[in-house]
C-alpha cells in the first residue's frame, strides 16, 4: 500500500513537472473569476522564499519524528491526487484544487498562530500567508471548517520544536505544489 | 500492563487539558505505576508500550527531556519499563521514543505526566468573617505543608440548630442566602488528593460574632515641616457599626517589620518617619467584643516623605598640595556622600568655604581642589539638598608647627589577608590634651605592571585601632598606608606603612614580577637557547668530535653495556625449533608448505607480452575472447607495442571501479561504448577492491579466489588509487558517463592490459548474475505529505 500511497500523493507534483500541453490544444479554460493568478504565483514564490530562509538546527530536530494526525477527507490539508490539481483538469475546473489550497492556507496560518509558534513566532510568514489567503479567498468555494482541536498536551511542551520543525517542513511541501499550480495558472490565463 | 487501560483512560481525560492545533497521534501508550500522582521518595515504574509494529522495538524513555535508560528493561517484543526508586521530582513530564527503524532516528511513541507530592496535612486556624456590606461568609485556614498535587479543600458547614450539613467549595465565599440553618454552626474544613483525606478540627461559629467592619480609606497624607517632620495618614471611615476597633500599620517599602499603633478615639498621632522615603500604610478594624474577627488588612496606601535639609555633616579629608611664597597654598578636598538616610534628599552640591566669607568652591563632585589664604587651618564643608544645608564638616589642614601637641597614632601594621583585603592595625596615640575625635586611614596604591598610583581615605571611629581595605585596590602590588588621628583643633603626622608585592600570603597564588625581572629571565633563556644550539651544531657536524665522545665514553663504561643483546646463540627458541624441524620434516600433516619449486624460463620481452594487446591511442585495443554484453563485437586492433615506462594512473573517478565486469545493472543504462573502445581496457585500468566486497555480498563466493588473483594482478601493475564507493546512485550513473567519456577521449591513460584469458572467462561469467542495486531516490514530498 505504501508505494501506491506515495505515488497517489506525488502525482499532483508529477503531473505539474511535465511539459504543459500546448495551450491552444487544451480544452476551453473556465477561468475562476476574480483570482489574480500572478499575484498568487508571485505570493506563493515569496512563501517558498522565506521557508527557505528559515534557520534551524535541522540536524537535531530532524532525529524526532512525530506522528500528528491530519484531517481528512473535506477538511485535508494537503493537496492530493483527486483535489484536481493536474494541468488539464486545472484548464477546465480550477475550483477544487483552489478549494483545496485554501485549506491548506488556512490550515498553516491557524498553524501559525497556535501555541506551537507562542515562543517563536514567524510575522513575515504569517503577513505572506495572510495576504495569500485574501487573494485566493477571492475564489468560488467555502473552504471546508474543520473542528477546533485542543490537542498538544502538556507534557508534549519538551516537543515544541519538533512540531514547529515537522510543522513548517510540511509547510514548504505543500508550498512547492502551490505554486506549481499557481505559475502554471498564471501562464495559462 | 494491566495499568493500560487505566493509563489510556487518564490519558483520554488529560487529553481535555491539551492545547493547540498540533494533535499528536500516539503510537502506543505510556503509563506511570502506581498512577499519575505519586508518594514523593516512591518507586515508580515508566512503562511505554509501542504499536508502531517493528520486529524488535528499540524503546527510549526521556524524564524532563533526559534520558533515562539506565534502568529501562524490555518487557516484551514491544515494551519497556523503567524503574525510578526515591522519585522526588514534583513535576515531571516522560516521553518515550521508538529507534526500530534507525538508530539516529526516533519516532515518539507517546507521552504522560507524573506528579509526586504528599497527602494533605490537616487544616489548621480555621478563620471565618462575613464584611459588613458583603453579604456572605469567607473562611481561611492554613493548609500547612504544600502537597505538590491537586487537591481539593471543601468547607463543611453543620447546624446547630437543625443538624443540616451543608459542603462548600474552598476560595469562594459563602452566601448567607445558602445558610439556612440559623446563626450558629459548626465549621471544619476537609482536605482531599489522590494520597489521603484531611479533616480540620471542628470549631463553632456564630454569624452575629463574625461580622466584620467596612474597611477604612485612605485618602492622602501630610507631613509637618517641624523637626523632626511629622507624618500623619488621613483615613476615611466606611463602617455603619457602632464600637469599632482599628489598628493602622506602617513601614518603609524596603524595610522588614511593621510598627503597628492603635487608633483610639482621639485624634491619630503622626509618625516621626525619614524624609524622601517611600512608606507603605495599611488598616483593619474589627467589632469591640474581644472574640470578634479582625478584618483583613486594607490595601497599601503609598505615601514618599518629602525632602529635609540633611541631617548629618559629610566625612572629608584632604590632600595638601603646593605651598606659594606668599603663604597660600593648595588643597584637595576630599567628601564622602552621605547615606540616604542623613541625605533626606539628593544633595544637589557641596560648598567647601574657609570661614564665613564667599565659599572657595562649589560642586556637585566629591573633590574639589581650592587655593587657601594665607593664615587659614581649617575649612568647612556642607552638604545641600533642596531643603537646605547640611551642618558643616571640619577639615584640618595642619600645616603649622604645633602639629607636636597632636601625637599620632603608633605602630601602624599593614597585613594581606587574602587576593581583596589587607588589614590596617596600629597603636592609639598617647599623651594627648584634646580628646581624639577619629582617625583617617589613607592609602596610595600602585597597580601590577603599571606605575599608576591611586589615592583612597575613610575615617576609622575613634575607638577602632584595626581596618580592612576591601576594595579592589588591595589586589595592588604596592599599598602605601598612613594613618592619622584626627582632634577638634588639628591633626596629628601620619604614620606609615606599606605592603608590597613581596608581602604575599602563603595561598596567594598571583605572581607578581616587574618587568624588570621578566626581561632578565627572557634574556637568560636566550642565551642558554643560543649557547646550547651552538653546542649541537658541533657536536653533529664535526665527526672528529662525535668520534672522540664515543670513544671516551665506551672507556668509560663497563664492557657488559656494550655487548649486542640478546645473544640468539643461547635463545632458547631456537634451540626448541632445531629439534622440532626433525620431527615436522617426517610429519604427513604440514601446515605451511613452501611454494612449489619450478624451474625458471627466460622470456624476451615479446614473448612475454604476447596475449598483450596494445595499442598507441588508449581504448582502442581489445583482449582476445572478450566480447561486450551489450555492444556489437568491437573492432581489435592487433597492433602491439611494449608497455611504456610506468605512468602514474589517472583516476577517472568511477565508484564502480570493476566497471568491465558490468556486474551493476545501472550499467545497463549506459550507453554502448565506441566501436574502437573495449570494457576491458577500462576493467583493467580500474578495478578497485569496493566490488570485490560487493560480489563477496552477493554471494558470489566461487568467484572470490579468482577475483583476489586478478586483484593481485593488477595491484601490481597499477598506481594502487582506489575510489571511495560513493552510496549515492545517482551520482554512481553521472559519474559512470563521465567515466565513459573520459575512457573515449583522454589521451594520456596509462594503458594497463596484461590478462589472461581464464580471468575474462570468469568475468563474463559474472556478467551473467548481476548485482540489484535498489535506488535510492528521495521521495521527499511523499514523505512530507
Amino acid at each position: 500500500m505504501a508505494p501506491l500511497r506515495l505515488l497517489c500523493l506525488c502525482l499532483p507534483a508529477l503531473l505539474l513537472l511535465l511539459p504543459a500541453p500546448p495551450v491552444a490544444a487544451a480544452p476551453a479554460p473556465a477561468p475562476a473569476p476574480g483570482t489574480d493568478w500572478a499575484a498568487c504565483k508571485s505570493l506563493s514564490q515569496e512563501l517558498s522564499r522565506l521557508l527557505g530562509t528559515l534557520k534551524e538546527p535541522h540536524s537535531e530536530l530532524n532525529r524526532v519524528q512525530i506522528a500528528v494526525e491530519d484531517p481528512e477527507g473535506d477538511c485535508a490539508t494537503r493537496i492530493r491526487c483527486s483535489d484536481a490539481c493536474d494541468p488539464p483538469t486545472l484548464d477546465t475546473n480550477n475550483t477544487r484544487c483552489l478549494r483545496r489550497i485554501l485549506q491548506g492556507l488556512q490550515h498553516y496560518r491557524d498553524l501559525l498562530g497556535s501555541e506551537i509558534f507562542k515562543d517563536n513566532r514567524l510575522p513575515q510568514l504569517v503577513a505572506t500567508l495572510d495576504r495569500l489567503l485574501g487573494v485566493v479567498q477571492q475564489a468560488p468555494g467555502r473552504p471546508c471548517q474543520a473542528p477546533p482541536g485542543p490537542t498538544t498536551p502538556t507534557w508534549a511542551e519538551p516537543l515544541l520544536p519538533q512540531l514547529r520543525h515537522q510543522a513548517l517542513e510540511r509547510l514548504q511541501s505543500f508550498t512547492a505544489v502551490m505554486s506549481r499550480v499557481f505559475t502554471y495558472s498564471a501562464r495559462t490565463h | 500492563m494491566a495499568g493500560a487501560g487505566k493509563a489510556l483512560v487518564l490519558h483520554v481525560l488529560l487529553c481535555f487539558l491539551c492545547r493547540g492545533v498540533a494533535r499528536i497521534k500516539c503510537l502506543g501508550s505510556v503509563w506511570i505505576e502506581p498512577g499519575l500522582e505519586v508518594l514523593m521518595g516512591s518507586n515508580i515504574s515508566i512503562n511505554c508500550l509501542s504499536t508502531i509494529g517493528c520486529p524488535r522495538a528499540n524503546l527510549s524513555i526521556q524524564l524532563n527531556s533526559t534520558a533515562r535508560n539506565e534502568t529501562l528493561r524490555p518487557l516484551n517484543s514491544s515494551a519497556a519499563q523503567l524503574r525510578l526508586h526515591d522519585f522526588r521530582l514534583p513535576y515531571s513530564t516522560v516521553l518515550c521514543f521508538d529507534h526500530c527503524r534507525s538508530r539516529e532516528k526516533k519516532v515518539l511513541v507517546c507521552g504522560t505526566e507524573v506528579w509526586a507530592g504528599y497527602p494533605p496535612e490537616t487544616p489548621g486556624n480555621l478563620t471565618c468573617t462575613i464584611g459588613e456590606h458583603s453579604g456572605s461568609l469567607a473562611c481561611t485556614w492554613d493548609a500547612g505543608r504544600p502537597t505538590h498535587l491537586r487537591t481539593e479543600y471543601r468547607l463543611h458547614l453543620s447546624s446547630t440548630q437543625t443538624a443540616e450539613e451543608d459542603m462548600f467549595p474552598a476560595g469562594l465565599p459563602v452566601p448567607l442566602s445558602a445558610l439556612r440553618g440559623g446563626s450558629r454552626y459548626l465549621a471544619w474544613v476537609q482536605a482531599r488528593n489522590t494520597l489521603g483525606t484531611a479533616r480540620s478540627a471542628p470549631r463553632h461559629l456564630d454569624l452575629q460574632e463574625l461580622v466584620v467592619p467596612a474597611l477604612p480609606l485612605a485618602e492622602g497624607a501630610e507631613t509637618t515641616l517641624g523637626s523632626p517632620p511629622i507624618t500623619t495618614v488621613r483615613w476615611r471611615q466606611q463602617t455603619q457599626l457602632e464600637d469599632v476597633h482599628c489598628e493602622e500599620r506602617h513601614k518603609a517599602e524596603d524595610a522588614p517589620t511593621w510598627h503597628v499603633e492603635a487608633w483610639d478615639s482621639a485624634a491619630r498621632a503622626g509618625h516621626p518617619l525619614q524624609s524622601d522615603t517611600h512608606y507603605v500604610f495599611q488598616a483593619r478594624c474589627r467589632r469591640s467584643p474581644p472574640n470578634s474577627p479582625w478584618s483583613a488588612w486594607s490595601p497599601p496606601f503609598v505615601y514618599t516623605t518629602p525632602e529635609a535639609a540633611p541631617a548629618a555633616a559629610p566625612d572629608v579629608w584632604r590632600r595638601l598640595g603646593s605651598v606659594f611664597p606668599n603663604g597660600s597654598h593648595e588643597v584637595t578636598v576630599l567628601i564622602k556622600p552621605l547615606p540616604p538616610r542623613a541625605a533626606r534628599g539628593r544633595i544637589l552640591g557641596y560648598a567647601v568655604s574657609a570661614g564665613s566669607g564667599q565659599p572657595l568652591c562649589n560642586t556637585s563632585s566629591t573633590s574639589c581642589s581650592v587655593l587657601v589664604p594665607p593664615g587659614v587651618r581649617i575649612l568647612h564643608v556642607t552638604a545641600h539638598n533642596s531643603r537646605g544645608a547640611s551642618s558643616p564638616a571640619n577639615v584640618t589642614l595642619g600645616r603649622e608647627a604645633r602639629q607636636q601637641a597632636f601625637p599620632a597614632p603608633a605602630a601602624v601594621e599593614v597585613r594581606r589577608q587574602n587576593q581583596s583585603s589587607v588589614s590596617v592595625a596600629w597603636q592609639p596615640p598617647s599623651g594627648s590634651r584634646s580628646p581624639l575625635l577619629w582617625f583617617i586611614v589613607e592609602w596610595v596604591s600602585t597597580a601590577p605592571y603599571s606605575k599608576e598610583e591611586r589615592f583612597f581615605w575613610k575615617k576609622v571611629p575613634y575607638q577602632d585601632t584595626l581596618t580592612y581595605i576591601q576594595e579592589d585596590t588591595a589586589v595592588a602590588s604596592n599599598i602605601n598606608v598612613s594613618v592619622y588621628a584626627v582632634y577638634p583643633d588639628g591633626v596629628s603626622k601620619p604614620t606609615s606603612g606599606q605592603v608590597s608585592s613581596e608581602d604575599q600570603i602563603p595561598s596567594f597564588s598571583y605572581n607578581e614580577t616587574s618587568h624588570d625581572d621578566d626581561t632578565g629571565v627572557f634574556l637568560g633563556m636566550g642565551v642558554s637557547v643560543i649557547v646550547s644550539s651552538v653546542v649541537l651544531a658541533i657536536l653533529m657536524f664535526k665527526k672528529s668530535a662525535r668520534k672522540r665522545i664515543k670513544a671516551t665514553v665506551a672507556s668509560l663504561l663497563p664492557k657488559w653495556l656494550l655487548e649486542d643483546f640478546p645473544h640468539m646463540e643461547n635463545s632458547n627458541v631456537i634451540k626448541s625449533l632445531q629439534e622440532k624441524s626433525e620431527f615436522t620434516s617426517n610429519s604427513s600433516c604440514e601446515p605451511f608448505l613452501d611454494p612449489t619449486i619450478m624451474e625458471v624460463e627466460e622470456m624476451s620481452v615479446h614473448e612475454k607480452y604476447k596475449n598483450v594487446d596494445i595499442k598507441k591511442k588508449p581504448s582502442t585495443a581489445v583482449p582476445e575472447n572478450v566480447e561486450h554484453p551489450q555492444s556489437p563485437a568491437p573492432a581489435v586492433s592487433t597492433a602491439r607495442e611494449h608497455v611504456s615506462d610506468y605512468k602514474p594512473q589517472i583516476s577517472d573517478g568511477s565508484p564502480l571501479g570493476y566497471v568491465a565486469a558490468n556486474i551493476y545493472q545501472a550499467q545497463s543504462h549506459i550507453p554502448a561504448p565506441e566501436p574502437e573502445t573495449t570494457e576491458t581496457t577500462f576493467f583493467f585500468r580500474d578495478y578497485t577492491s569496493p566490488v570485490s566486497y560487493l560480489w563477496n555480498a552477493e554471494g558470489a563466493e566461487h568467484n572470490v579466489c579468482l577475483l583476489e588473483k586478478i586483484n593481485l594482478i593488477l595491484n601490481n601493475n597499477r598506481s594502487g588509487q582506489n575510489y571511495a564507493f560513493s552510496s549515492a546512485q545517482e551520482e554512481q550513473n553521472t559519474l559512470l558517463e563521465n567515466q565513459w567519456e573520459k575512457a573515449l577521449s583522454s589521451e594520456n591513460v596509462q594503458e594497463q592490459t596484461l590478462v589472461p584469458d581464464e580471468l575474462v572467462s570468469c568475468l563474463r561469467a559474472m556478467n551473467e548474475e548481476p548485482v540489484d542495486i535498489q535506488s535510492c531516490l528521495q521521495q521527499r514530498i511523499g514523505r512530507l505529505f
